[in-house]
């Protein structure tokens, strides 16, 4: 039998993905300075490669979170690069080494510098109609005045059946039976401990609302507790 | 009562209708014409969002009318079903439908169910394309697999050099672990039935029939009478000799009958120099490859090199560099983009690795369809008879190039699908269709995709570091997903085979997991069989130096310097 030997001895660099990956953003970034460096402008991966760099360098030189993310920003100046092409570095997203391990940074619009993107560049949209919208137009709706007795901030998301919410709210809960929020998906409504405000609740639209749904077992239902 | 602005609805649940959206950098901008999703009860998933036990999720949904994966909110890109928003529902690894999904207890109008066993991809922003149809593949090797995965290319019908079985069975066990669908033309060689009766038992679903294996008249007679008979198809490479034929004697040859020409283009092959002419016939269902799309000032420059090195040339012996340069005219060139703008040729493909790039048949459709649209409005498109309506051209703020979009786009989808008898599976959105969708952010469209879905499941994409806490962080590279990766290819993707086959006997024999379909329709097509790309252009082509005219109207595009969809997106 030949014993593989693996270590006593040996010490490799034993380069694991994120160190290759990173090897790979160097060569890239690199290749994009080279093309700086001769007067091109650059492109849109060419402008992720150098911020990300940058902003391993200021990593691996032991910079702060704010400090990583200031060399990402600074990394590009915007007369260096292709028209169109901060339209489309909307978010650069990349994990760099800190003094306290791993952090993800993600820098919004990097090539912004503050200034209102064109309108009309790659990818744009257009709005047709420009006006207001009612979201949830046509539908029932009711006022209720809701208190909070929770010594927490309580938040309610859109589609919650509003009569089975948090029971430290305190309002007339049968009359909300059959209504959530009026609010567009995904928006809430919160409450500070104590406070008492008035929301604006619309009928579910569909076959009779969550409670319909909920018979099957839902959240605050009989069947569901 | 709650109201958004205009900017805000955008920003939460992206295009709505009568919105415009710009793709990638070039001049083409679509018009939303619908919005199907649920106006307040928009699906979305996430903390404080509605996807959830009994909200927009209807708990009670276990069953067939429940989704296995939804992709909400896309911008719907489609040859056949437009430009719409909607959900996009997914059973089966099909496509259920096109419309409002969510769950109908909270909702009016739910034509998809999301239920506990339903997996959703918010697309809110995205566009989403059927995956490409690459009707021109020579699958030279497996190197060019993994380009056309990253550039939306999920449906390769080949084109001969796959033969004789002994080789199509070793392609087909490589392909097991790609996530494209697949049908193999092979190469008919010789007038003799057994020939081609063991090629459609391993898996034809037609023949490429080649001058470089030869294109004689008769040959081309007895293979569309052989298949004819068995609704298989004909790819056809034609005599650039004129040792056996000239178009003339091809067209006699085919004498009618269904044939899916190649190389209807500028400089790929074929009768020398008025090929062109073969959009004159119905019959005729022709395509043409990427080099020459659009025209550009170096096309006719790197087609010396690359035609030597693609067709058994060499540069030291004498004559064949003469060969050579005969068929290298640029006045044809600058012909084809006319002829894809007025729908005589009616198909993109790549030719891949064998004159042609496929991981750009997608780019380059694209580009052509940004190129003409300034030749419709240049002078050398005044008064060329036949071209179809672009109401984008009157859009008084230019940006509504819909119908230009929709036209270009059928030409690597739905066109190649018609063509090849898959339509029923592949090349459309529509619903019953395999789930192969692309997902692209518009910056990027057609170039660089956010997402490939193939059968239903993400297959392909730009994957970031896998040790990252969230997605898609750098370095992102395309890479396969979980239903691309080589054990799961197969639950997604189809082989196309020919309907005379034993079903049973062919799988066994290739040992293959992957669900074995029948072409249908392949057989009896004329131009207006396609979609959107159906005229047959009366056209005239001077034999001394290939000009193409219609009525008198010379037929050119001038080459053009620059393209879109190319230097802002590609590191090279």
């Amino acid at each position: 039998m030949v014993a593989r030997r693996t270590g006593r001895y040996h010490r490799p660099m034993r380069l694991i993905p994120a160190e290759e990956e990173r090897l790979q953003i160097f060569v890239a970034a690199e290749l994009a300075r080279r093309h700086r460096a001769a007067g091109v402008p650059l492109n849109q991966p060419e402008v992720v490669a150098v911020i990300c760099d940058a902003m391993l360098e200021a990593a691996r030189a032991g910079a702060t979170y704010e400090a990583v993310a200031a060399a990402g920003r600074d990394a590009v100046d915007p007369a260096e690069v292709m028209d169109g092409v901060r339209e489309l570095v909307g978010e650069v997203r990349l994990e760099v080494l800190l003094g306290d391990g791993s952090r993800v940074i993600a820098l919004r619009d990097p090539l912004g510098r503050g200034l209102p993107p064109d309108p009309l560049g790659p990818g744009a949209l257009v709005i047709g109609d420009r006006r207001e919208i009612e979201v949830n137009a046509g539908r029932e709706a009711i006022e209720l005045t809701v208190t909070s007795r929770s010594a927490r901030r309580i938040r309610v998301s859109s589609h919650f059946p509003f009569h089975r919410v948090n029971p430290r709210l305190d309002f007339e809960r049968e009359a909300a039976r059959g209504f959530r929020l009026d609010l567009a998906t995904g928006a809430y409504a919160g409450w500070e401990p104590g406070e008492t405000k008035t929301v604006r609740l619309v009928r579910y639209a569909g076959e009779g609302g969550a409670d319909a749904a909920g018979r099957a077992g839902g959240p605050g239902t009989e069947a569901g507790r | 009562m709650t109201r958004l602005s205009a900017r805000e609805l955008r920003l939460r649940y992206g295009a709505t209708t009568g919105d415009r959206v710009r793709l990638g950098d070039t001049d083409l901008w679509v018009k939303v014409a619908d919005d199907r999703t649920a106006r307040g009860d928009e699906p979305t998933w996430g903390y404080a969002k509605n996807l959830r036990s009994n909200i927009a999720q209807l708990d009670r949904a276990t069953g067939p009318s429940e989704l296995d994966i939804v992709l909400a909110g896309a911008l719907v890109i489609d040859p056949v079903i437009g430009v719409i928003k909607a959900d996009i529902g997914i059973k089966d690894g099909r496509i259920a439908g096109i419309g409002r999904a969510g769950s109908p207890a909270i909702s009016d109008g739910i034509d998809l169910i999301v239920g506990p066993n339903t997996k959703s991809y918010m697309s809110y922003g995205l566009i989403a394309t059927p995956g490409a149809v690459d009707s021109h593949v020579h699958t030279i090797d497996p190197e060019l697999m993994a380009p056309a995965l990253a550039a939306g290319v999920t449906t390769l019908i080949t084109a001969g050099f796959e033969e004789p079985p002994f080789a199509m069975e070793r392609v087909l066990a490589g392909l097991e672990s790609w996530p494209v669908n697949v049908g193999m033309q092979a190469g008919a060689r010789a007038m003799n039935e057994s020939h081609l009766h063991g090629m459609v038992a391993s898996g034809a679903i037609g023949f490429k029939i080649h001058e470089d294996n030869g294109a004689y008249p008769e040959l081309i007679d007895w293979v569309l009478s052989y298949c004819d008979a068995r609704d298989l198809s004909v790819s056809l490479h034609t005599d650039g000799l004129h040792e056996s034929a000239e178009l003339e004697d091809t067209v006699a040859a085919i004498a009618g009958r269904t044939v899916h020409a190649y190389h209807v283009e500028g400089s790929g092959g074929g009768h020398v120099p008025d090929l062109l002419g073969l959009v004159r016939e119905p019959s005729i269902l022709c395509s043409s490859t990427t080099p020459t799309l659009p025209f550009g000032v170096h096309a006719a420059a790197e087609h010396i090199p690359m035609t030597v090195l693609n067709h058994g040339l060499s540069w030291d012996v004498p004559g064949d560099l003469e060969l050579v340069r005969e068929r290298v005219i640029p006045a044809r060139m600058a012909a084809e983009g006319p002829l894809h703008e007025l729908g005589a040729i009616g198909i993109i493909n790549s030719d891949s690795q064998g004159m042609g790039r496929i991981g750009e048949t997608v780019r380059r459709t694209f580009q052509l369809a940004h190129v003409m649209k300034a030749w419709r409005r240049s002078e050398a498109a005044s008064g060329v008879p036949g071209l179809p309506d672009d109401p984008g051209l009157r859009d008084p703020d230019d940006r509504d190039d819909t119908a230009r979009v929709l036209r270009y786009l059928a030409k690597v989808t739905i066109e190649p699908a018609i063509t090849h008898g898959i339509s029923a599976h592949v090349g459309s959105l529509q619903p019953g269709r395999l789930a192969d969708i692309v997902l692209w952010s518009p910056g990027f469209f057609g170039v660089k995709p956010e997402w490939v879905f193939k059968g239903g499941f993400p297959a392909w994409g730009p994957l970031g570091d896998g040790n990252a806490s969230v997605e898609r962080a750098e370095p992102t590279r395309y890479r396969p997903d979980w239903g691309g990766v080589p054990t799961a290819a197969h639950l997604g993707s189809v082989t196309f085979v020919s309907a005379s086959v034993d079903m049973a006997a062919l799988a066994r024999r290739l040992g293959t997991r992957r669900a074995l379909v029948p072409v249908s329709g392949q057989r009896g097509l004329t131009r207006t069989s396609l979609f959107a790309n159906r005229a047959t252009t009366p056209v005239d082509i001077d034999v001394r130096t290939g000009e193409v005219s219609v009525e008198g109207r010379r037929l050119a595009v001038a080459p053009v310097p620059e393209v879109p969809l190319s230097r802002r997106y590609l590191l090279r």
